[in-house]
């Protein structure tokens, strides 16, 4: 009897250390997740967005100052002062300075320009 | 009959532990979403790039530089740099009486692209966000700068080449 007692004591004592560990690792799990939650919400940034998503394969905005550079190389009348701005939209387009492909704005607006004259 | 009724104790508290483990899941989802939904979206790239464009259609709208700032002989009006707030119609004065303005710009013009000398600059804001500028540290403690260029035509066909940078401070909200 009393044999028996104490091995019931025993298996009480493995179960109630199963128990706990199970609850420490599920408490454990938790508060990964709830640090990794947070560590994800304070690099939420607008501006920052994946390459693909910002590519200009799929950009659809437009790009004020490339416009208004455009603009300036369609009114200048010197054919040098003309080159040079030419010379900078290659260069700038080059290094992706612009929001969408230089060539085809110019192409765009220059129609644009031509179909109001 | 004494074993049943320890079963029924037994199963008993099995069940609050599974009510209190529960909870503590609920808890810690709940948790979770707040953590991720509570902190702000930091926009200050696209507001400066908003405030950018904003200047740059005040000072050259379409194409032709903007009568009211420059005038006939190709000359920057001192009038409407000194009242550049009001010409573009920008708000950029703090809310608060005690608090710090949080936009800056700084339109230089230069002769030519490869920005050698300083023509003539217009500074509106908070210049203190210009240190924040020049630092290569990206943290979040300091002003988001952007810079954007184009070329300008004055009148009498003198062209001018524009840089806009703007800064944007707001970093107790985004820190």
């Amino acid at each position: 009897m009393h044999k028996e007692k104490n091995q019931n004591k025993k298996g009480q004592v493995g179960d109630t250390i199963t128990w706990f560990i199970a609850t420490v690792a599920i408490i454990a799990i938790l508060m990964f997740f709830i640090f990794g939650a947070s560590m994800l919400g304070s690099t939420k940034s607008v501006g920052k967005y994946k390459e693909s998503l910002t590519s200009r394969a799929t950009y659809e905005g437009d790009d004020v100052f490339l416009k208004k550079t455009i603009f300036t190389y369609l009114a200048v009348d010197g054919a040098k002062t003309k080159a040079n701005i030419n010379k900078y939209l290659e260069a700038a387009d080059e290094e992706d300075k612009f929001k969408v492909p230089a060539k085809e704005t110019l192409t765009e607006v220059r129609s644009n320009h031509a179909r109001k004259e | 009959m004494s074993l049943q009724k320890n079963k029924k104790g037994a199963d008993k508290l099995i069940s609050i532990y599974w009510f209190m483990i529960l909870t503590i899941i609920a808890g810690g989802v709940v948790m979770m979403v707040n953590g991720y939904y509570s902190s702000p979206y930091d926009v200050r790239e696209v507001e400066g790039d908003i405030f950018a464009s904003k200047l740059a259609n005040c000072i050259y709208p379409a194409g032709t530089a903007n009568p009211n700032f420059v005038s006939v002989q190709g000359i920057i009006k001192p009038e409407f740099i000194e009242n550049f707030e009001s010409h573009c119609k920008l708000n950029i004065e703090p809310e608060g009486e005690f608090e710090k303005a949080q936009y800056y710009a700084k339109i230089t013009f230069y002769r030519t692209e490869k920005k050698k000398s300083e023509e003539q600059v217009i500074e509106i804001g908070n210049k203190n966000f210009l240190v924040d500028c020049k630092s290569k540290d990206t943290s979040k403690n300091l002003a988001t700068c952007v810079e954007n260029e184009f070329w300008m035509m004055f009148p009498g066909d003198r062209l001018k080449f524009v840089t806009v940078l703007t800064a944007i401070g707001k970093t107790d909200q985004n820190a």
